[in-house]
């Protein structure tokens, strides 16, 4: 039985779909499989394989041919867990736009282009960038402009440049429309220092001019500009431009609200030794596939996670906490930067699915459920910090049906009570009888520990919700 | 219609196409003014002499 990828059905002659084992498949078309063919082939093809910046794939011998409506299958590597740009940080999302250009830049050489340019093309094991669209390559046109130039613009280069130049976080845009921020868009937020700044005046002023321009709106752009003496030379120096426009971008942001926490919490050296013990020993009593640690900060726990966890995707909804999370364990070569994935996502704001019948992008949840969730000094911000019940934060915990470490804070911790004070000491909800009694009604607690003279404590417990 | 376009499926944007002539460096400024007279010269001619045009240019492909 197999089922379709419901994110894979723009392009017509390649379409990816799962089948019984849950193997990753791609059918090409008649039109398509010629150009596997020369791909396979490639010496770049291979280099990008082996090197880890495309996917591994390879032809799927077991597909039976004849009635099939594919000319050929191939085989994909699955990736631990899928992500997306509106979920992705600064660094994240400039990694995979570097990675689409040297692909690009270094396809040329053996006339090889992408035909698209979109960000969802790239995927992270763990912290390193993968590109997985192979059905995107093709062979190079030498008098035809790159068509992926502006989905590139659109669902990379705008968004970076909106954080690095503006400030202003690109996850709400990427998240609102799946095809990016238009250049008209992009320019209208810039100001006349902006028009100065690397990039803009071409990539964004006058890229938003000309598609506005009546005097180019035709449908044979291409061909007239082959026979106007376009060649793979301008191919080349665009790449190498917007190389260097990506290159120099960066997000100066120096602080925000919760990327001084390891620092500013209050916590004893020793209250925080006994913590990680207590978290270290409830990893190591089994291991895990998917561990998710909600609110992970600067990702030390998500660290201790790793330790006997398959894969650890740590959520925040702090952009420069995970920005500055992602950049250590990028620095790390021989840490478990290829287990731990670290994406801005703020729980009182889930995405839903998004795009086609809501299917394209999925949920959170709908993209594997963990079995080991961290949920740590992070209850308190729910509850009485963005206003969500208890129980009903209580709730869908359990309904993840997972593994689950988690750290009530009391009413008296002087974090707590100034986040009570600035809601008017309201929330008579967030209180540790009825905590526990909804932590006893859907976990079975296995282990506690009481820190901050029993102001703190941590409990280890498995769901009783049924799978 | 030309091959590039019925392969496409997405819209690659004709200012998004005719913008990298322009940051191509000065050869490519050269074919994007060509472009343009071409662009120019092609409006000029009566829609008649258009549709002619743009039908053998698909027979040729």
């Amino acid at each position: 039985m197999l089922r379709p990828e419901p994110g894979s059905y723009r392009d017509r002659d390649a379409r990816v779909f799962y089948d019984e084992y849950g193997r990753v498949l791609r059918g090409l078309s008649t039109h398509a499989w010629p150009q596997w063919l020369l791909l396979e082939n490639s010496a770049c093809f291979q280099r990008f394989m082996t090197e880890g910046r495309v996917v591994r794939t390879e032809r799927d011998s077991e597909w039976p041919a004849g009635d099939s409506e594919w000319a050929g299958v191939l085989h994909h590597e699955r990736i631990p867990f899928v992500s997306y740009p509106y979920e992705w940080s600064f660094g994240m999302l400039k990694d995979a736009a570097q990675l689409h250009l040297n692909l690009l830049t270094e396809g040329l050489a053996e006339n090889l282009t992408l035909k698209d340019g979109t960000a969802y093309n790239v995927q992270f094991r763990g912290v390193r960038p993968v590109f997985i669209d192979v059905a995107s390559f093709e062979t190079l046109v030498p008098d035809r402009p790159w068509s992926g130039y502006r989905q590139f613009c659109q669902t990379m280069l705008y968004p970076l440049m909106l954080q690095a130049y503006k400030n202003v976080p690109f996850h709400p845009w990427l998240r609102g429309r799946l095809d990016g921020i238009t250049p008209q868009e992009c320019w209208n937020l810039m100001s006349f220092r902006d028009f100065f700044r690397r990039g803009v005046r071409n990539h964004v002023w006058l890229h938003a001019w000309l598609q506005s321009s009546r005097s180019i709106q035709e449908n044979h752009t291409p061909q007239s500009l082959g026979q106007s003496g376009f060649q793979k030379d301008m191919l080349a120096a665009n790449f190498r431009n917007l190389t260097n426009v990506v290159s120099g971008l960066e997000w100066a942001a120096v602080r925000s609200n919760w990327s001084e926490y390891d620092q500013n919490h209050n916590y004893t050296a020793e209250d925080r030794t006994q913590k990680e013990a207590f978290v270290r020993r409830c990893v190591a009593s089994r291991s895990w596939s998917l561990a998710w640690d909600i609110g992970c900060n600067t990702g030390t726990f998500s660290r201790i996670a790793a330790e006997n966890s398959q894969q650890v995707v740590a959520l925040d909804a702090d952009h420069l906490c995970v920005e500055r999370f992602y950049q250590s364990l990028k620095s790390e070569p021989t840490g478990p930067g290829d287990r731990i994935l670290p994406l801005v996502s703020n729980l009182a704001d889930q995405v839903a699915g998004l795009g086609w019948r809501g299917r394209e992008r999925s949920s959170l949840l709908h993209r594997g459920p963990p079995d080991l969730v961290l949920s740590l000094a992070l209850i308190h911000h729910l509850v009485i910090g963005c206003g969500i019940p208890l129980t009903e934060f209580m709730e869908w915990l359990a309904e993840l049906r997972s593994h689950l470490v988690i750290e009530f804070v009391d009413r008296e911790d002087a974090m707590t009570s100034q986040l009570l004070q600035r809601r008017g000491g309201e929330c008579p909800d967030y209180t540790r009888v009825h905590f526990e009694r909804e932590l006893h009604r859907l976990f079975e607690v296995s282990d506690t520990l009481s820190l901050s003279q029993g102001l703190r404590t941590l409990y280890f417990a498995g769901s009783r919700v049924a799978p | 219609m030309d091959s590039f376009c019925l392969l496409a499926y997405f819209d690659p944007g004709s200012g998004s196409l005719v913008l990298q002539a322009i940051v191509g460096g000065s050869a490519g400024m050269l074919v994007f003014c060509r472009y343009l007279i071409s662009n120019f010269g092609h409006r000029l001619r009566s829609p008649r002499q258009r549709s002619t045009r743009i039908v053998e240019r698909s027979e040729s492909l």
